[in-house]
C-alpha cells in the first residue's frame, strides 16, 4: 500500500512529488496508479502557480509562436485578415486584433481566442519615431566614429611621431635669435598671452573640441575656413606643417597637437610658441616683438605692454602700432585682453583700469 | 493541458529575460490545448515538434533560439515538463 498523499507546502515536497509523477506517468487510464497521479498532478500544477507570477502570455506572442508553430507565412495571414497592410500592423503591434480577426484565427488556425482577445497597448507614432530617431542616432554616431578613425589613420600615417615631434621642435628652437626662455618671462607677460589666446591651455589635451566646433559652424555659415586654434596647435602648425590652409590641414594639426602634447611638456611647448609667433612685419617671437614695438626685452614690458602683444597674433596686420591708422583698433584690442586678464583673475580690475589708461605708443612714433 | 514543471519554464526565462514572452506564450498555447493524442500536437506544431514514443515530446523553435521538452498524458491531460534550452536546429549551431 502506498503513502498517503500529502499537500505540497515547501520545495522538497514539490520535487518528491515530481519525483513520484516521474514514476506514474505511464500508469494505465483507470488504475490506481492513474488515480495517485492525477491527485498529484493537481497538486503540484496548484503549488506552482502559487509559487510562480502570474502573467499573460501577450496575444502578438502567441500568434506569432503558433503560426511558426504551424509554418504559417505573413502572406497567409494577410490572406486571413484581407489585407496586407493588416497582417503587418498586427504582427508589428501597431494594431489591435479586433473581435473579427480573433474568430477567423480561431477558426481557421485553431489558435484559442481567449488567448487573442486580452487587450494590449500598441506602438504609438510617437514612439515609432522616437524608436527611428534612436536608431537613426545611433547608426549615424557609430558611423561618424568609424569615418573619425579612418580620417585619424588616413591623415595620420605620414606624420612625425613623437620622437620625431620632440627631435625636430629641438632643432627648430635652437637656431632661433633671441631665444627667450619661459623663466625669463614675467608672469604678467604669459597671463595675457594665454588670456588672449588659449585660456585652457594648461587644462586642454592639444586641442579644444568647443572650439574646433565652433570654428566649423562658422566655416559652414561663412564658407570660408576659420581658425579656432589652440596654442598647441599654433606650433604644430607653424613649426611642423608647411601646407597652405585646408581642411586636411586642420585635420593633421589636431593629431599632430595631440602627438605633440605627448612628446613635449606643456611649458616647453609655450616657450617654443613664444619665440616662433608672428607679429607683423619681418618679427617672429616674442623677443623681436618687444623690441620692435616697445624697444624692450621681455622681462621689462609692463602688464599694458604685455597685453598689447598678446592681441597681436589673432591679427598682426591689423593691430600693429607702426601703422599710424591702426592706434585705435590696437588700444582696443590691448583693452580687450585687459578686460579677459581681469576676467579671469590673472590681474585685479584695478590694475586692468590702470594698464588701459597707460597710453599707446612705439618709440619711433 | 495541465502544465506540471512549470517552474523549469520560470527558471529559464530568468536567466534569458528576452526569451520570457515566448515561453509565456508557449505555456499559455500548451494550457489551452487538449491533446486527446500525440498525433494531435503533431497537427498543432507540426513545425517544430518532434515525438519520441512512448511520451516525450520536444518542441524545437530555430527562430527564437528555444527548444522544450516535455512528457505527455494524454489521457489525464498531463504536460510534464523537463528541459527548456537553446534550439538545436537554429541555423549555424553545431549538433
Amino acid at each position: 500500500m502506498s503513502d498517503p498523499i500529502r499537500p505540497i507546502r515547501t520545495k522538497a515536497d514539490h520535487a518528491a512529488a515530481l519525483a513520484e509523477i516521474d514514476m506514474l506517468f505511464t500508469a494505465a487510464p483507470g488504475s490506481p496508479e492513474a488515480d495517485r497521479l492525477e491527485v498529484l498532478a493537481v497538486l503540484v500544477s496548484e503549488y506552482e502557480r502559487a509559487q510562480g507570477t502570474e502573467l499573460s502570455a501577450h496575444p502578438i506572442e502567441v500568434l506569432t509562436l503558433a503560426m511558426k508553430a504551424q509554418g504559417r507565412t505573413q502572406a497567409e495571414l494577410a490572406d486571413l485578415l484581407g489585407s496586407r497592410s493588416r497582417a503587418s500592423e498586427v504582427l508589428s503591434r501597431r494594431r489591435q486584433l479586433s473581435a473579427a480577426m480573433v474568430e477567423k484565427l480561431a477558426q481557421a488556425w485553431a489558435i484559442p481566442a481567449t488567448l487573442l482577445s486580452a487587450p494590449y497597448a500598441i506602438d504609438s507614432r510617437l514612439m515609432r519615431a522616437l524608436k527611428t530617431g534612436v536608431a537613426v542616432l545611433a547608426i549615424t554616431i557609430g558611423l561618424s566614429a568609424v569615418a573619425l578613425g579612418g580620417l585619424v589613420a588616413w591623415y595620420g600615417s605620414d606624420l612625425p611621431d613623437t620622437d620625431q615631434i620632440a627631435a625636430t621642435l629641438a632643432g627648430s628652437t635652437a637656431n632661433i635669435p633671441g631665444f627667450t626662455p619661459l623663466d625669463e618671462l614675467p608672469p604678467e607677460v604669459i597671463k595675457a598671452f594665454l588670456a588672449a589666446e588659449d585660456e585652457d591651455f594648461y587644462a586642454h589635451g592639444g586641442y579644444s573640441r568647443t572650439a574646433i566646433l565652433r570654428a566649423a559652424w562658422h566655416t559652414v555659415l561663412s564658407n570660408k575656413l576659420q581658425g579656432g586654434a589652440t596654442i598647441t596647435q599654433q606650433v604644430a602648425k607653424n613649426v611642423l606643417l608647411k601646407e597652405s590652409p585646408s581642411i586636411g590641414r586642420k585635420i593633421k594639426e589636431i593629431i599632430l597637437a595631440q602627438r605633440l602634447e605627448k612628446a613635449l611638456t606643456k611649458d616647453r611647448i609655450l616657450e617654443t610658441w613664444f619665440n616662433v609667433i608672428y607679429f607683423g612685419g619681418k618679427e617672429y617671437g616674442i623677443t623681436a616683438a618687444a623690441q620692435r614695438y616697445f624697444g624692450k626685452k621681455p622681462g621689462d614690458l609692463s602688464i599694458a605692454e604685455a597685453a598689447y602683444l598678446a592681441g597681436l597674433p589673432k591679427a598682426p596686420n591689423v593691430y600693429r602700432l607702426d601703422v599710424a591708422d591702426n592706434l585705435i583698433r590696437a588700444r582696443e584690442r590691448r583693452d580687450w585682453v585687459l578686460t579677459r586678464m581681469a576676467a579671469d583673475g590673472m590681474i585685479t580690475v584695478s590694475a586692468a583700469r590702470f594698464a588701459s589708461a597707460e597710453p599707446l605708443t612705439t618709440p619711433g612714433r | 493541458m495541465r502544465v506540471l514543471g512549470g517552474d523549469t519554464l520560470n527558471a529559464y526565462a530568468k536567466r534569458k529575460p528576452r526569451k520570457r514572452e515566448c515561453l509565456l506564450a508557449f505555456r499559455a498555447l500548451v494550457e489551452a490545448a487538449s491533446w486527446p493524442g500525440a498525433k494531435d500536437v503533431e497537427a498543432e506544431f507540426a513545425k517544430v515538434v518532434i515525438l519520441t514514443p512512448p511520451d516525450r515530446v520536444a518542441f524545437d523553435f530555430p527562430d527564437e533560439d528555444l527548444r522544450i521538452e516535455m512528457r505527455l498524458n494524454c489521457d489525464l491531460g498531463l504536460a510534464r515538463i523537463f528541459g527548456v534550452g537553446p534550439s538545436v536546429s537554429k541555423k549555424g549551431r553545431k549538433t
